[in-house]
Parts: structure tokens; sequence; C-alpha cells
């Protein structure tokens, strides 16, 4: 109820709930984002595009399923079209503007901790395919019918990610493969 | 346990650390797309593409592009050629534009949603720079005074502001050091003139230029300055079209530019006493401490009081040459390390011994400042790939008691504070005395939202909050500093919604062999904001300097970065 309230408050521009919402969902958004692409400066990126293209739309935007879920998706989205664009990006100036020390030194804006570097150097391992869909039905907290229709696919090609990406994940939790 | 049970526990404990710059950035931006969208739905169907590029950072990557695209132009025409050989040439045509009292840029955009005109103005001597951008923004810097001033259309405010054009400007601090980079620039991208032709345009002499890149120039054969360019806008469907004027009258100030004189006017100069007070520490932080050689250790201080070894950064200089290397030395499972070399010894390490563990395979981070470029690698923990990045100039430090140089530990750089940003503000003041900081300059410094302050404050119940700025607005920063010992900064504290963030204090100091002070025991503690739990985290950093240091031959080549000692 809270979320749907902040929403219809941001539509009238309230930027306080604006904010709360940001508050809210800010470190869920980080550890989708970080899973999803293990790279500090794509996951800083994914979730401010994410959460400013939220901004830039909610005068429009009709909630059909729970916020965390939409932003999630969102994120998701994003990290997936960062990671394909890196691979053909010419590294600029402004990259190295955004450059920064060590990916937990303390000046960079965002760093996390050990349990989520494990968590990522395993996820890594697997498709992005596979990736997006555990993270958005553990992390994100929907239903893998919830997934398949936020990623536009069926539910039983979602359901079979999933499964494959928990087989493989077995083998690197329980050591068969390196993490 | 089960996989999936044991990704989920992962996910439970999965914490991040968000820092009070990267949620400012978020929410600065989201509040001005959320505007954006509120203000009319024409806007929010058809925006001004090119504020969306430019809040946009990944956009404003690809229109980096276009706008090199460009600047190229104005270098290929200005210069008449092939971007190979003539540079006496070239450099005399940069002069003549230089020697001329004031050169104005008009360039129009054309996208397929509209179009977006924007101009500039440019003054060497004095240095002046100005631009009004299509959404009614208007910038005037007037870097020989140290004023820069920012009006936005949209709130009709402007805002008086400290300027410097000495510190974090990245890229080339001239004209004339931009010239060979650009040349560089041309020849990897295989730009040439494809064509010329004469004519005459308005009674003077003209060449006009082909380009293989599709863009047209025309220059002033006579006085040898460019007059305009055009062209399409490489990888858009958009064209731009630019006209260079050489007026012998300037702006006579920023009203010329069309600033209503009834515009609500906010002046964030700090007054006569701070600013001397800055200009001191920015003397000190722009001598620093010559060539030396510094060694920083990092360790988590835990509760116990042990000392968890976390990084080791190396810190050289040689006249305006600098080199860091951060290297990983906590004892990771997935990291290569020094903790193997170094846990028996922490933290009273020689520079001699870490000198003997460096290797090239712990490096998690790099800079060379060459004395042309600064060279940047980055690996990744996950992945061990190393991004390089190389950046025309010297690169600002990462600020925020980062450890990149000696000055960034002892000092702090004023200039970070001078740049504003719409509807915020920044203010200093001197603290009053307090007997815990005997002898010491206490200065705050506070930035925050100004009209939101403003909200908080008036609608507070609490007469602290209605009236101290350190608890009606977004980020403040403390500084008590030590007049008898180089103005070191002794205590930093940082709040953010008035909550403490963070501390550093400086818990000892030595000093150089010719007097100089710096800190040798630093601890920094800051607070997890954005937890529950809020916890503290502390890290220890110790320092030793040498500044009587013997390079390496090759140290500061950044051919041999990632790859040398």
């Amino acid at each position: 109820m809270e979320d749907r309230s902040l929403v219809n408050r941001c539509r009238q521009g309230d930027r306080d709930a604006l904010r709360r919402i940001y508050e809210k969902y800010r470190d869920d958004l980080l550890i989708v984002a970080i899973a999803l692409s293990h790279d500090l400066t794509i996951a800083e990126d994914a979730v401010h595009d994410a959460f400013v293209g939220f901004a830039r739309t909610s005068r429009n935007l009709h909630l059909k399923r729970s916020l965390k879920a939409y932003l999630a998706t969102s994120v998701a989205n994003r990290v997936r079209d960062l990671l394909r664009a890196r691979q053909h990006r010419c590294l600029g100036l402004e990259q190295a503007r955004v450059t920064a020390p060590d990916t937990s030194e303390p000046s960079r804006e965002v760093s996390w901790n050990e349990r989520l570097e494990e968590l990522s150097s395993a996820l890594e391992k697997l498709p992005q395919e596979q990736r997006e869909v555990i993270v958005l039905h553990i992390h994100g907290r929907m239903r893998l019918r919830a997934v398949a229709q936020s990623l536009g696919l069926p539910v039983n090609t979602v359901k079979s990610r999933y499964r494959y990406g928990i087989a493989k994940l077995r083998s690197i939790m329980d050591g068969e493969a390196p993490i | 346990m089960k996989p999936d049970n044991k990704i989920r526990t992962l996910f439970a404990e999965s914490t991040v650390n968000v820092r009070a710059q990267y949620n400012d950035r978020i929410i600065n931006d989201a509040f001005a797309a959320l505007g954006q969208s509120n203000r009319t739905t024409s806007a929010a169907k058809q925006p001004h593409m090119w504020r969306i590029i430019m809040k946009n950072r990944m956009t404003k990557y690809a229109a980096a592009a276009v706008i090199m695209i460009i600047g190229l132009t104005i270098w290929v025409s200005i210069f008449g050629g092939p971007p190979d050989g003539a540079t006496a040439a070239w450099a005399k045509t940069l002069q003549n534009m230089q020697a001329m009292p004031w050169l104005h840029v008009i360039t129009e955009i054309r996208l397929a949603q509209g179009s977006e005109v924007e101009e500039w103005w440019r003054c060497f001597d004095p240095s002046i720079r100005a631009f009004t951008y299509s959404d009614g923004r208007i910038n005037y810097a007037n870097y020989s005074e140290g004023v820069g001033y920012s009006y936005d259309g949209r709130e009709n405010v402007l805002w008086i502001h400290p300027v410097t054009e000495k510190y974090n400007v990245p890229g080339a601090r001239s004209p004339l050091a931009q010239l060979s980079h650009r040349i560089e620039q041309m020849k990897e991208r295989g730009i040439e003139v494809v064509r010329r032709e004469f004519s005459r345009l308005e009674g003077r002499r003209v060449e006009i230029i082909h380009t293989s890149s599709g863009v047209r120039m025309v220059r002033d054969v006579e006085r040898n300055l460019l007059v305009s360019s055009e062209g399409k806008i490489q990888g858009s469907p958009g064209t731009f079209r630019t006209t260079y004027h050489y007026p012998d009258e300037g702006l006579a100030g920023v009203y010329a530019l069309g600033v209503p004189r009834d515009a609500e006017t906010i002046d964030l100069r700090p007054n006569a006493e701070v600013s001397k007070l800055l200009r001191e520490i920015q003397r000190r932080f722009d001598e620093g401490y010559g060539d030396h050689i510094a060694m920083v250790l990092h360790s988590w201080a835990e509760q116990d009081g042990g000392l968890k070894p976390w990084q080791v950064v190396m810190l050289r200089q040689q006249g305006e040459r600098e080199r860091v290397d951060v290297y990983t030395a906590g004892d990771f499972k997935h990291l290569v390390s020094l903790y193997g070399d170094i846990k028996d010894h922490w933290p009273d390490l020689t520079i001699q011994q870490v000198e003997e563990y460096e290797r090239n395979d712990a490096i998690s981070w790099q800079k060379i400042y060459d004395g042309t470029y600064t060279n940047i690698g980055n690996r990744d923990p996950a992945s061990k790939r190393i991004r390089f990045n190389r950046h025309r100039g010297r690169m600002g430090s990462q600020g925020g008691g980062a450890s990149d140089s000696m000055s960034v530990l002892s000092w702090f750089e004023p200039p970070i504070y001078g740049s504003p940003r719409p509807h915020w503000s920044v203010t200093y003041e001197f603290l009053d005395a307090d007997p815990n900081h005997e002898g010491l300059i206490g200065i705050r410094i506070v930035k925050g939202p100004l009209k939101a302050a403003r909200q908080i404050a008036e609608s507070s119940t609490t007469e602290r909050i209605r009236t101290d700025p350190v608890f009606t607005t977004s980020q403040a920063e403390c500084y008590w500093l030590d007049p008898s010992r180089d103005y070191l900064v002794v205590e930093r504290t940082t709040f953010r919604e008035g909550k403490e963030t963070s501390r550093s204090f400086t818990l000892e100091t030595k000093q150089t062999g010719d007097g100089r002070w710096y800190p040798s025991h630093i601890r920094h503690e800051w607070s997890e904001i954005t937890s529950e739990s809020g916890q503290t985290r502390r890290l220890d950093k110790r320092i030793v300097l040498d500044t009587a240091p013997i390079f390496p031959e090759d140290i500061f080549n950044a051919d041999f970065m990632f790859n040398a000692k």
C-alpha cells in the first residue's frame, strides 16, 4: 500500500516520495545490479539510470506489479544493455573520470561485503539469461511467471533457465567448478 | 544446504555501502527528471535530447564522441590540412585565435526531435568562459577573478560561486596543450581533408574544406580563422552547424547574456576571512612534499584493537610526475595479495620492505601521471581483467580522504566545494573555539539542497534544526586545522542530513627533514547510515614518508603499468 501511495505522490511531482522510494530500494537494487554484472561501475550506472528513468516516467506509470519488481526488472534491463555496450565501447575521457581506486576502496561511492562478492563471483559463471532469472526470482522476490512476463519470455523457458542455472550453481558451490 | 537456499542466504547476507556522493547524484538527477516529467506533457514526450544525453552517464559516452567530432573539425579546419606535420603552422593559427579578443561559437544541433542551440564565449586574457544552453541555463566563469555565475532560467535564480581552472579540470589546460592531443586523436580516427576549394563569403576570401568525416568547414583565408563548420553527427541522423565569431567587444558580464536583473541571487562565495584560510590550504596543497615516496598501510581496526591488513598504497612523486600503486594486502581467498609477505610485520613495515614485496599481480589499482597523461589501470577483482584509461592532463585526486596523494592525506582541496549544482548551496563558516580542539582552527562547509533545506528547517519543531545548517542540509564537512603544523587537517567530520557519517582523526604527525609536517597515523571511521544496524567501520592508515627517494628508471613510464616495479 505504501508503494502505491508513494508512486501516486511521485506522479504529482512529490520529491519526498521519490526520495523515500530511492532510500527504500536502493540497497536491493544495487545488490541486484552487482549480482548481475559483478562490475561496480556498471552496477552504479544501472541503478542510476533505472532510478532516473523511473523518475522521468513516473508521471505515466501505472504499476501492475510490485514496485520492487518493477525497479529490479529495470535494473536488470539496464545491466544487460550496459554489458552489451561495454563489449564495443571505446574507453574515453568520461570513463576515466568515473574510474576510482579498488572496488572496495572507501573513496568509491559504492562498495559491497564479502557475501555479495562470493555470490556475484559464483553468478558470473552463469550465462546472463540464467543469472537474470535467478536474481529476479530470489532477490527480486518475483514469481517465475512474473519474471517471464518482465523478460517477455515463455514461462517454461524461464523455468528451465532457473533450473539449469541452479544446477550449475550447485557445481560451483560444491567446488566442482572454480569460482 | 540446498544451493538455492545457499543462494538465498548469500543474498540475505549481502550488503552494500553507499557514499553520500552517490546518493546525491542519483537523487539530484532523479529530481531533475521528475521536474522535467511534471513540467509539461510535451516535454516528457519530446525531451531535449541534449539535456537527456548529458544527464545520462552512458549516453554521455556516445555524446562525447559526437562532441569530439565537432571538436576535431575545429582543428582540422583551423589548420587547413590533414592532421600530420605542419604543427608549427597549426600553432600559428591557434595563436591567431588566442590573440583574438573574444571567440564566440554558436552551435546548432538538429535532431529528429528538434534542435538545440548552444553558445560559447571564450576570452583567454583575462580567462573568461561562458555558455548559454537552449534550456535557459547560463554559465559565466571569470577564472582570472575566481568567480563564476550559474543561472537557471527555469527557476530564475543566479548562483555566484568561486571557480578555478587549476584543479580538477580534466583535460589539457590550454588550447596549445590541446593541440597535440587533438592531432593524435585525428590520426587515430583517420580523418583527413579530401577536397579544398576557395570562394568568397561576405566579401572575404574563404577556403572550404571537405573532410573524410563528412564535415565541411569554412576558413577565412586572410585572417586564418575558422568561420564555420557543419555536417552530420556521427552515429546519429542529426546534423550540426557551428559558426565562429571574433568580436572585438566581449561580454560585459553575466547580465549581458540575458540574465534578468530581477533574478534571485544566491552568493555562495566564502567571506574574505574564510577565503584567506582556503588560499592558505590551497597553497600548501599545491606545494605538497616535493619528490617523495610514501607508504600508506590500510588496516581494518577491529573491536579488540587488532589491525587487519587490507591495502598497501605506495605513492611516488618526482617533479610533476606521480605514481600510485594500490596493492591488495588482505587475507582474501580469491585475490592475489601481499598478505603472506607482510602479515608478520604488520603494521610496522618499512618502505624498503614493501618495495621488496611489491608484485604486479597483487596490484588492484594503479595511476601514473607521466607529465602529459594520467594513466589509470583498474583490476576487476572478479574477472581479474585490467581496464586502462588514459586521460590528457593531470587528473585531480579522488578526494574524500582517499590515499592517492600525500596532499590529499594532509589537507583538502577547496575547489571541490566550488561548483554549485542547481538548487544547491555551499556555505562556509568558522567553527566556534572548542576546548577539545585547543589551538586549532575549525571550518564548516555545508552543501545542501537549498530549497529543501529551507522547507525542512521551516517545518521543524526543533529549534536546533531550524537554526543549524548542519541539521537542515544534506551534507556538511567540518575540518579542524592545526596552524602550528602547516594547517594539517587534524580532524574531519562529515554529516548527512544532520547525522554524522564519518570522521577522520590524525592521531600522530611527523616532520620531514626540512620541517614540513605530515600525518603519520590516521584513523577513519564511518557509520553505515544506510543500514539498520548502524555499524561503524574503522580504517587505520599508517603513513611512512621519505622525501629523499631514489627512483628506478621508467617507474613513471606508463608503458610499464601493471608490469614493472
